[in-house]
């Protein structure tokens, strides 16, 4: 398919976000994602474009690749300037695989520094064609062992093989981790986090925080952590403190 | 009848003692015996300037706090007004009707012609509903600090003995300026024995300086300070050398500085700049600005409008210290790009590039040549009140857009003709009435021809114009352009029963809201520019800065097609109107960066961004700003502040005294703003959040 042709379901564009990756950065969040977490902030996200409810469809937009890459590339000014570029995030970015992979496509052509934010739950074939378009891997981890089905609602075996393939082809990964008070904070979880470090370029800790909550109001769907509460300053120096024992590297508080 | 007191004072203290009266009807006299312009003003400023400044206040280390005396001559006074003028309320009821024809302003409004009159019928700028308006003023004037510094009053006396005309007759003000310094010297304070040298000799200390300065720019009238890094750079250096200071010293003495400073503050001025091209010994200039901006964080006040001027966009080694002090949560300081703004300063001034390294922005960010022109923004007009005038008499059932189009530009080119005229008056009754000698001769060129200020001294006298409400146009035109479009039935006489919603907004960098900003721009810069060909005075630009008259000339201006309803505010400078920029702060910046420095004198841009962009993502704040910079920007002032905090501090200011804010060209308490300005600075996008 020409790739002028090629359009994306996106529900949200990031100008200026300096949260996703290196620098100054255009982010794009895509439709659709196979992970059902508990505390997911984007519920309206997950939702496969070809699935989409009313309420998601007044929210998410089909965009022609020629428009996204013309927003992208009225920034690259900035990028240049910083160190920043392009992220693909969600929802999961890869569920729209053939949009992804032409967009990144046309980026790099272009000399755009590429981010993926990737929740890493995909088929292996798939991610190893995207290994060349991509920059820089942001990848979430977010629970170790049997724990992770329950709040993801998937395991995290193909999880895991997936980072340890990116890992093995050399790709640059940073880790994303989410960190839940009393939900995923078990020491186990956090003494693979460490050891993972060892091998990425850095792990970004995301204290949890409730701000996503409302949404799950406006779309109907059921608040899965309701119970969950944001964690303290002394909450987060000790996971810091717990992370560093097991010999974390490079580990930020985000 | 009219008693005059019977001994007629000598010393600053007896000039102080007199009665409120006794005192007018002394300067009455003086303005009655004496015909020479340039001596009657020397005579009357003998008088007024030791009236006018007041006693020190216990704990202040610098001299020279003035309150203005009811019968006067002053270049600026707060309002609009110029040269002689009254408080009528504070002087004998007998001098009433004979001062009134002697005012300055009265004068130069009488002396408009029939088409300025007809054009520009009010002064009422505050409460009358109309498109333009003539002020009356002689703003933006600075001292040359390298020639008062040197002389320091004893030369500057000397110089002026024996002299014919203005230059004769500023040595008798010059002399009332040094026997104030001396009645400031009485005493053994600190204060007291600077104050004693500074009457006795030139300046040899940073203190000694900085009360020279003080004294000279309150007796002119001025409010501005101009680049003191190049004034006071030599003498940090000496000091520090010399033992007499340590950098901690240093800044507490500029603390005090500030502090002097802002006891004068008219909220829109006290501008002090640092850095940039043209600087005789960069390295203690950039010594002294580091100092400045340690002081101005420590102050945490309003004032001074601390302002840099990066010579260099990467590389000044002025950034990262500015930032710093933004990163406090101060409002300062403003930051400016010399690489765009000097060729335009060429350019509309007609100047070198040596004498375009001179510009300075004074006030709310208007661009002088420091100590070189007279440039007084002394007319406004209000380009959204046009606007609704000309679609209010379109056809309603007009689709011409062009049409429209054409009848604004008309009405705009005609005003642009009166205020320049207007403004020519202006300046050419102020400069038959009175020398301005204080502003003369301490003007650089003024002094190298030896010709008063407006008399051909000012290296250029220029009419400038403030304009309002273009953000308002653009957009307006933008709306109507997109309704005509995507409706066929849509009429001109329609746009009430539109929504906005969906009409392209200046802020998010899109082409058509682009064009219209453009285009409106470029058509009041160039008109303008046109018609001060015609003018006897040396040009007239347009400045697109902002006081609080967007809230002023908002309330009195019409609904407009972009959503803003009647009386609602005017959007604030080069500004999206509040809160219309969507799509983050990259698109803000190439918007704002779409007006370059060519074809004005001075435009305006808002950020309000939260203070982690000023810690934690700093590097891509800079980056950003870089961008902007090297694309055409020309200035940017910021607001750091947490959106959250600005609503808290609505409902308990009591909480929240020492918030700073940046409201258009100048900075306020935002708990001391009027609720409809504290409104507007809310509703302005915040970015990094
Ligand atoms: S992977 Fe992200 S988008 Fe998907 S459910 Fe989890 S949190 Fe939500």
């Amino acid at each position: 398919m020409d790739n002028e042709l090629v359009t994306g379901w996106v529900f949200d564009v990031h100008r200026f976000s300096l949260n996703d990756g290196p620098g100054i950065r255009t982010t794009f969040f895509l439709q659709g994602c196979p992970l059902e977490c508990l505390w997911c902030h984007n519920p309206e996200s997950q939702a496969y474009p070809s699935k989409m409810t009313a309420h998601e469809c007044s929210k998410v937009r089909e965009l022609p690749l020629n428009e996204a890459l013309a927003m992208a590339l009225s920034d690259q000014a900035f990028y240049r300037r910083s160190g920043g570029g392009v992220t693909l995030s969600g929802g999961e970015p890869t569920v729209q695989h053939r949009f992804v992979s032409a967009f990144l496509h046309e980026l790099g052509d272009r000399g755009i520094h590429r981010c993926l934010d990737t929740c890493g739950f995909l088929a292996r074939q798939q991610l190893a064609s995207l290994v060349p378009l991509v920059d820089l891997f942001l990848f979430d981890y977010k629970a170790t062992g049997e724990l992770h089905k329950k709040l993801m609602g998937q395991e995290a075996d193909l999880i895991l093989q997936n980072l340890n393939f990116l890992l093995d082809q050399k790709a640059a990964v940073w880790l994303r981790c989410p960190l839940v008070p009393g939900v995923n904070d078990q020491l186990a979880h956090l003494e693979k986090i460490a050891s993972l470090s060892q091998r990425v370029e850095k792990v970004t800790i995301l204290p949890y925080h409730k701000s996503g909550v409302h949404k799950y109001g406006e779309s109907g769907k059921v608040y899965g952590l309701p119970e969950a509460t944001e964690p303290s300053t002394e909450q987060i120096a000790v996971w810091q403190q717990q992370i560093a024992d097991f010999g974390g590297q490079n580990v930020m508080m985000g | 009848m009219i008693a005059l007191p019977t001994q007629l004072p000598a010393t600053v203290q007896e000039i102080q003692n007199l009665s409120e009266n006794d005192y007018c009807l002394l300067f009455s006299q003086i303005w009655e015996e004496e015909q020479d312009p340039a001596w009657r003003e020397a005579r009357c400023l003998s008088l007024q300037l030791p009236r006018q400044f007041l006693p020190l206040r216990e704990g202040d280390r610098f001299a020279g706090e003035v309150s203005l005396p009811p019968m006067r001559f002053t270049i600026e006074p707060p309002g609009s007004n110029i040269g002689y003028e009254v408080d009528s309320e504070r002087m004998p009821t007998e001098l009433r009707q004979i001062w009134e024809r002697r005012i300055t302003k009265v004068k130069a409004r009488t002396a408009f012609s029939p088409f300025v009159a007809q054009t520009l019928p009010s002064d009422d700028w505050q409460g009358e509903k109309a498109d333009a308006f003539p002020l009356y003023r002689l703003a933006g004037i600075t001292i040359d600090h390298a020639t008062g510094l040197s002389l320091g009053l004893p030369g500057l006396i000397q110089q002026a003995d024996g002299k014919q005309g203005w230059v004769g007759a500023s040595g008798l003000v010059f002399e009332a300026i040094q026997k104030i310094a001396k009645w400031y010297g009485e005493g053994d304070s600190e204060t007291a024995a600077t104050c004693r040298a500074v009457a006795s000799k030139a300046p040899s200390t940073m203190a000694e300086a900085i009360q020279l300065i003080l004294l000279l720019v309150r007796a002119t009238g001025a409010w501005n300070y101009g680049r003191l890094d190049v004034a006071l750079g030599s003498f940090l250096k000496h000091d520090l050398d010399q033992g007499r200071l340590t950098e901690e010293t240093a800044v507490d003495l500029l603390v005090d500085f500030w502090k002097a400073i802002s006891r004068h503050d008219n909220h829109f001025n006290n501008r002090v700049i640092l850095g940039g091209l043209g600087r005789s010994d960069p390295k203690a200039s950039d010594a002294f600005a580091l100092l400045a901006l340690k002081a101005t964080a420590r102050f945490g006040e309003k004032q001074p409008q601390v302002s840099v001027r990066l010579s260099d966009v990467e590389s000044d080694p002025l950034w990262e210290p500015s930032l710093d002090c933004l990163a406090t949560g101060s409002p300062f300081p403003i930051l400016y790009n010399d690489p765009e703004i000097i060729p335009a300063v060429q350019s509309v001034y007609g100047v070198s590039f040596e004498e375009a390294c001179q510009w300075i922005p004074y006030g709310c960010g208007e661009i002088s040549l420091e100590a070189r022109t007279a440039s007084s923004p002394n007319a406004v007009i209000n380009l959204a009140f046009v606007f609704a005038q000309c679609l209010e008499e379109v056809h309603p059932s007009s689709r011409d857009l062009e049409a429209l189009w054409r009848s604004y530009e008309a009405r705009v080119e005609l005003l642009a003709n009166a205020t320049g005229e207007a403004q020519s008056t202006i300046y050419e009754i102020l400069g038959k009435d009175a020398p301005c000698l204080l502003a003369s001769s301490l003007n650089v060129t003024a002094r190298e021809r030896g010709l008063p200020l407006l008399e051909g001294g000012a290296l250029k006298v220029f009419a400038v114009t403030e304009t309002y409400g273009n953000t308002n146009v653009a957009d307006s035109f933008a709306a109507l352009e997109h309704w005509l479009n995507e409706d066929s039935s849509f009429c001109l006489g329609n746009w009430r029963e539109k929504e906005t919603a969906g009409c392209p907004a200046f802020g998010n960098n899109d082409d058509r809201s682009n064009f219209w900003m453009s285009r409106v721009h470029n058509q009041v810069c160039t008109s303008v520019l046109e018609s001060g060909k015609n003018l006897a005075v040396g040009g007239h630009a347009i400045v697109w800065i902002n006081n609080n008259a967007n809230n002023v000339l908002g309330a009195l201006t019409p609904a407009t097609p972009d959503g803003r309803k009647e009386g609602e505010r005017l959007a604030n400078g080069n500004n999206p109107h509040p809160g219309r920029d969507r799509s983050g702060l990259t698109a803000l910046l190439q918007s704002l960066g779409l007006i370059s420095g060519a074809n004005h004198l001075g435009v305006v841009q808002n950020l309000k961004v939260s203070p982690d962009l000023l810690t934690k993502h700093r590097a891509a704040l800079r980056a950003a700003l870089e961008v902007y910079f090297l694309g055409g920007g020309t200035q940017i002032m910021f607001t750091v502040i947490d959106q959250e905090e600005l609503l808290r501090a609505m409902d308990h200011p009591e909480e929240y005294p020492h918030l700073l804010v940046r409201v258009g060209g100048f900075s306020a308490r935002f708990v001391e703003l009027p609720r409809e300005v504290q409104e507007e600075i809310v509703a302005r996008t915040a970015y990094g959040q």
